[in-house]
């Protein structure tokens, strides 16, 4: 594999040349520190500036290597090796004296304006500067002058910036403005006196920004949400997660210590995330601790324990009248278990309340294998449909490798994208008219293999069903690509099969059933019209956060976040990954001296609660009261074999979804989209920040803008719209303007789309408000 | 003909003025060159021997050569007037005293080159030639001069917003597609991925100006100005204590006494001249015993100094050696770009030995320390600035060692004490 680049490319080993007398092999095109890199576990040659992800750049001449020349007549050169292209049979030594003192040489003068705050540092312990000077073995300052001194920006809540210890690697600008095409950030002034930071003091704007953290190699750029509950390095204990926070399934590392998840950094999947972590990924994981966690199960809003509560629920569950909701975002196996106890109890099941979602989800099931996100910059036509960059923010890394290769990027959009700069074709146009748009684009009749970026968030099934049964006549290789926020919406799809939305809300309406158990999804927060018309019907939920009827919900039971517990997640790929349980929660023990005073609370000795039951728990635990253990498990086994061929372990590549399953929700037909005759329609306007789970990260949330409605620049002059749902409900907004978004459209969040009951695409009679 | 095609309209009132050019027989090598074929056109400027003015010396039509005529299009020609290096101002003249001149030179070189872009880079404190220039342009763009066989030549001014890294050839390129002016990494070369990853050519403005003169006179010609091995003729810039500092335009090959004390009349009374960098700031000293050298590339370079932009800066007797290598140190590590490690850091280091010994609180191992440091720092840095840096501190340590210890053992500057 080689790694230049922000996708490694495949290629083959053949060759090899010589460092002190060992043999590397290498493929044609790497240089020297990269099979270097890819050959030994701890590489011998020291190195800065050079990064996998980001390339050579020779400019903190750390990797000398002596080169000896095959002819024998020229004397041997020092050469950086990041600079060298490997070559058959080349004779490199680094053990020797004098390429020992230029390491050592660089690592003194890299080492004369660092600070040695490493005792403060959060680097210290990862800090790759720290290594490098160890390994060169730099000990002793010569130079005397006191150290350069910065003043180090404010850059928002997720990074913290310690200009002081920079040492002028230029691995920060390089990944913020090349790779992630980040304009609030940059390098500034010259010689010994480089500043990399933004114009003023600020939030760093970039969905990206968070890698600077791991980019850096010292500690310069720092997580600062990490800070807060900082923990040293080592002390932490690293596990091989997956990001619940979108459809990508990007491999994480949570970092947990002491009963407490204190960070996540990135884990390379090549195929997934090769090299970086959106924002959303990295922070989101702070929902965890939201002060609005619910922790206490309560029944009708009094306070009680969770077996007084499942008491109730089994009782209810008994009366043969509740319908069972499962959830996208939830990990298969709770799906699976609440499935299996909807089938023991005989009762109505679905996993999306809506049956525009739940169409959706079973299109997206029924597409032929996606490709790897990592594939995106092997196709040389992209069609991006809908703000992809919002809802998987690590996208538009892949694709703007791929127009560095050359690939043809169009775009079809509503809302204003950073893409805009990468696209050879662009239009604006109103959600409704994406379809038609794509069509167009299709009937170009493309020759070579081409990929459909398909924001699911903004379409409507029937896009998804038309486009996806064109596939066969494309030219092979091509490929559709979905991406959405939810972790694991082929995992919860497999039950979207027969139209259950449909049914589930059938049983509701004609007076069989009138009790839903809900697992990680709220129905107020999915369909507001239909909440409000069906006021006798009582709702039990099960989840990690607060939904908005989780005060008012009949019974409430909190459970486990993902990363207390294990789990196996689908990705928009239809790829299964298993997550390994990060942290458990406990009741932290110290030992504290009374004569100290109170027990000190900023300084991280906040009680935690004891571990929450995980929802296959709380399953298993409603069908021993039941008494309907035996033939729950015995589903559960069931189900999971036929849908399990193999099951993955943390840290593997994934099991893919068998073929024959995905070709099972393979429908001819899918509901016509809403008719839409009105002049203004509606679009989804989404941060990136958001998500159903991150949205309760504080400190990444904060970064969201407040609810509004967003329209093209000049197109109203009233200061607040007011917008009717079909029900007669209503919801003002505060009018806000955005450029380069599709004119006469209104773009709202999506609790307030899910409140009036519309869908992107919709049309509506705004009433204009001063 | 004149033997000093370069300077003949320096004393002009309006060097610009496309008709006192043309009279005295400007644009008469542009009309030559236009008849030619690019491929032999530059044959001609190859076989002429005119090597790059900007300091390196590289031979000019081979670096036309070896961009290749099949060079994908579109391709740039920069002209590279950021003259930045300290003791040269040979540019500056030209662009007040030739402008004419340099637009004929670029317009031969689009010709031979096949460019349809071309961009002249000016040091920003020479915006006022920037001006001169323009009006130059002006004129000969109203007499349809831009107007090549392959279609008109675009030619912009670019004025640089002022750093002695913009003068690299490839940091040029950063400048002028408006990013930060660091060098970049080669391969690939800016022949091959230049200007906006396109084939570019860079040359010094006096290259240019050469170039009518080559074609306008004819190869033997030209060759015949040069004497003493050189070839052609060159403008030579002395400052310093000397009587009359200035640029001269000579043959190439005139001995540096010559220059120093015939054109530049020679040391301030009482003085006797110790050393002089003949080429720049970045250039090894030469010492009087080498003055009768020949100033050109070849003869320079076998006393193990340089010719570099020929703009020489002269050390006397009664200047602190000490102090003048502190000057272009201190010059240098100001104007480090800040890319690479062992410049950016390495050069402020060796300034704060060399001041530490001027306040007489160095140490003799400060200047062991000295040596090995810009010995190590010279082959490991990225771009030619520091090796430049360091050629007249490394040769200055070994010539003026005895002075500059003088500073350790008496705990002060001697020269202070001597003359104030």
């Amino acid at each position: 594999m080689c790694n230049r680049g922000i996708v490694p490319t495949r290629c083959s080993m053949a060759e090899v040349f010589y460092l002190d007398g060992e043999a590397i092999p290498f493929t044609p095109g790497q240089n020297v520190l990269e099979a270097v890199l890819a050959h030994q576990q701890e590489s011998s040659i020291p190195y800065f500036c050079f990064h996998p992800a980001l390339g050579s750049l020779g400019a903190c001449r750390q990797c000398g290597v002596k080169v000896y020349p095959h002819d024998g007549k020229h004397p041997p050169r020092l050469v950086m090796a990041c600079l060298l292209p490997a070559s058959r049979d080349l004779q490199l030594v680094r053990a020797e004296a004098d390429v020992r003192h230029e390491h050592q040489l660089i690592s003194e003068l890299l080492m004369r304006n660092h600070p040695h705050d490493c005792p403060i540092c959060d680097e210290g312990g990862q800090c790759h500067l720290q290594n490098m000077t160890v390994a060169s073995g730099h000990a002793y300052r010569e130079y005397e002058p006191s150290k350069r001194t910065y003043q180090s920006q404010q850059l928002g809540p997720l990074i913290r910036q310690e200009m002081n210890r920079c040492i002028t690697c230029y691995r920060c600008v390089r990944f913020y403005q090349d790779l992630a095409g980040g304009e609030d950030f940059g390098v500034f002034g010259s010689r010994d006196r480089v500043f990399f930071g933004r114009m003023e003091d600020g939030p760093l704007e970039s969905p990206l920004a968070g890698n600077l953290a791991e980019v850096c190699p010292t500690g310069v750029f720092t997580d600062k949400v990490y800070h807060q509950d900082y923990l040293r390095p080592w002390d932490l204990e690293e596990t091989k997660g997956v990001c619940p926070h979108c459809s990508l399934g990007c491999n994480t590392e949570p970092g947990a210590a002491r009963g407490r998840l204190r960070r996540i950094r990135q884990r390379t999947h090549p195929e997934i995330n090769p090299h970086f972590l959106c924002d959303r990924g990295r922070y989101g994981f702070r929902y965890v601790a939201a002060s609005n966690r619910p922790r206490q199960a309560h029944a009708e809003g009094r306070p009680q324990d969770i077996d007084a509560v499942l008491d109730r629920l089994a009782a209810r569950l008994a009366e043969g009248r509740t319908v069972f909701l499962g959830s996208a975002r939830e990990d298969l196996d709770s799906n699976l278990a609440l499935f299996a106890l909807a089938r023991v109890c005989d009762a109505p099941f679905a996993a999306f309340f809506e049956p525009w979602e739940e169409a959706k989800a079973r299109e997206i099931l029924a597409l032929p294998r996606p490709p790897a996100p990592a594939r995106i910059p092997e196709y040389a036509q992209i069609l991006v449909i809908g703000a992809v960059e919002r809802v998987a923010p690590t996208l538009p890394l892949f694709l703007r490798e791929a127009q560095r290769r050359g690939a043809a990027i169009s775009l079809l959009r509503s809302l204003p994208s950073p893409l805009t700069e990468l696209a050879c074709e662009d239009q604006l146009l109103p959600p409704a008219d994406l379809l038609d748009a794509a069509w167009d684009w299709l009937g170009r009749r493309h020759h070579r293999p081409f990929l459909l970026l398909i924001d699911t968030e903004s379409v409507g099934p029937e896009l998804l069903h038309l486009l996806r049964r064109e596939i066969s006549s494309w030219p092979d290789g091509s490929g559709i690509l979905p991406v959405y926020r939810q972790a694991n919406l082929p995992g919860a799809s497999f039950y979207a099969v027969d139209g259950n939305a449909t049914r589930l809300r059938a049983a509701l309406n004609d007076g069989h059933y009138d009790h839903i158990l809900a697992l990680g999804q709220d129905p107020q927060e999915m369909d507001g019209t239909w909440w409000r018309s069906c006021g006798d019907t009582d709702l039990s939920l099960i989840d990690q956060r607060q939904s908005l009827s989780w005060d008012g919900a009949w019974l409430a039971l909190p459970c486990a976040a993902l990363s207390e517990r294990a789990g196996l997640l689908y990705n928009g790929e239809g790829r299964l990954q298993a997550v390994a349980q990060a942290y458990s929660p406990a009741r932290e023990e110290r030992h504290w001296r009374p004569e100290l005073g109170p027990f000190p609370l900023a300084a991280g000795g906040a009680l935690q609660p004891d571990a929450l039951p995980s929802p296959v728990e709380l399953c298993s635990a409603l069908a021993q009261r039941l008494e309907v253990s035996a033939r729950w498990q015995e589903r559960m086994a069931f189900y999971r074999d036929f849908l399990l061929r193999a099951e993955p372990q943390p840290g593997d590549d994934g099991v893919f979804l068998p073929e024959e399953l995905r070709a099972r929700f393979r429908l001819h037909s899918a509901p016509p989209p809403r008719a839409t005759d009105q002049g203004w329609s509606i679009a989804r306007f989404s941060h990136y920040s958001e998500e159903e789970l991150a949205n309760g990260a504080r400190e990444l949330h904060s970064l969201a803008p407040t609810s509004a409605a967003w329209i093209a620049p000049g197109q109203h002059t009233a200061r607040q719209v007011r917008l009717r749902a079909a029900d007669g409900a209503t919801r003002t907004l505060p009018l806000k303007e955005l450029a380069d978004m599709t004119p006469e459209v209104l773009a709202i969040p999506r609790a307030e789309l899910a409140y009036l009951g519309l869908r992107p695409g919709d049309g509506i009679h705004p009433e204009w408000l001063d | 003909m004149s033997a000093q095609p370069l300077s003949m309209l320096f004393a002009s009132p309006d060097p610009a003025n496309l008709d006192a050019y043309r009279a005295a027989g400007g644009y008469e090598g542009l009309a030559k060159a236009l008849q030619m074929t690019p491929a032999d056109l530059i044959a001609l400027v190859e076989k002429s021997g005119l090597r790059g003015c900007g300091g390196a010396g590289f031979p000019t039509g081979v670096k036309w050569r070896l961009r290749g005529l099949d060079a994908p299009e579109p391709r740039y020609l920069v002209c590279n007037l950021d003259e930045t290096e300290p003791g040269s101002f040979k540019d500056r003249a030209l662009l007040f005293g030739a402008p004419q001149q340099i637009l004929e030179g670029m317009l031969i070189a689009a010709h031979a080159l096949g460019v349809q872009e071309a961009i002249i880079f000016i040091r920003g404190e020479y915006a006022a030639g920037a001006e001169v220039f323009a009006r130059a342009l002006a004129a000969a763009e109203a007499a349809g001069l831009l107007d090549l066989p392959a279609g008109k030549l675009q030619l912009d001014i670019h004025l640089s917003l002022g750093r002695y890294i913009c003068g690299e050839d490839s940091a040029i390129l950063n400048a002028i597609e408006g990013r930060r002016a660091n060098p970049r990494k080669k391969p690939p070369h800016i022949a091959q991925k230049g200007l906006w990853q396109q084939p570019t050519t860079v040359n010094n403005s006096e290259s240019f100006a050469q170039l009518p003169g080559i074609l306008r006179a004819g190869v033997e010609t030209y060759q015949s100005w040069g004497i003493n091995g050189g070839v052609g003729s060159k403008l030579y810039t002395v400052c310093g204590p000397v009587h009359k500092p200035g640029v001269f335009e000579l043959p190439m090959g005139t001995p540096l006494r010559e220059i120093l004390y015939e054109h530049a009349g020679g040391p301030l009374p009482g003085r006797e001249i110790r050393g002089v960098l003949p080429g720049g700031a970045s250039t090894p000293f030469v010492q009087p015993q080498d003055f009768d050298t020949p100033m050109h590339f070849d003869a320079m370079a076998k006393i193990g100094s340089r010719l570099g932009t020929g703009g020489c800066i002269v050390l006397d007797d009664q200047h602190c050696p000490l102090d003048f290598l502190i000057a272009t140190t201190r010059f240098y590590a100001r104007e480090s770009c800040g890319f690479c490690t062992p410049c950016r850091e390495g050069l402020p280091f060796l300034l704060w030995l060399l001041e530490k010994i001027e306040r007489g609180e160095g140490e003799m191992r400060d200047l062991d320390k000295i040596e090995t440091l810009g010995k190590e720092i010279a082959p490991n840095s990225f771009c030619a600035l520091a090796p430049g840096a360091l050629m007249p501190l490394l040769s200055g340590m070994v010539i003026f060692r005895d002075e500059i210890a003088a500073h350790v053992q008496q705990g002060h500057c001697p020269y202070t004490v001597q003359y104030g």
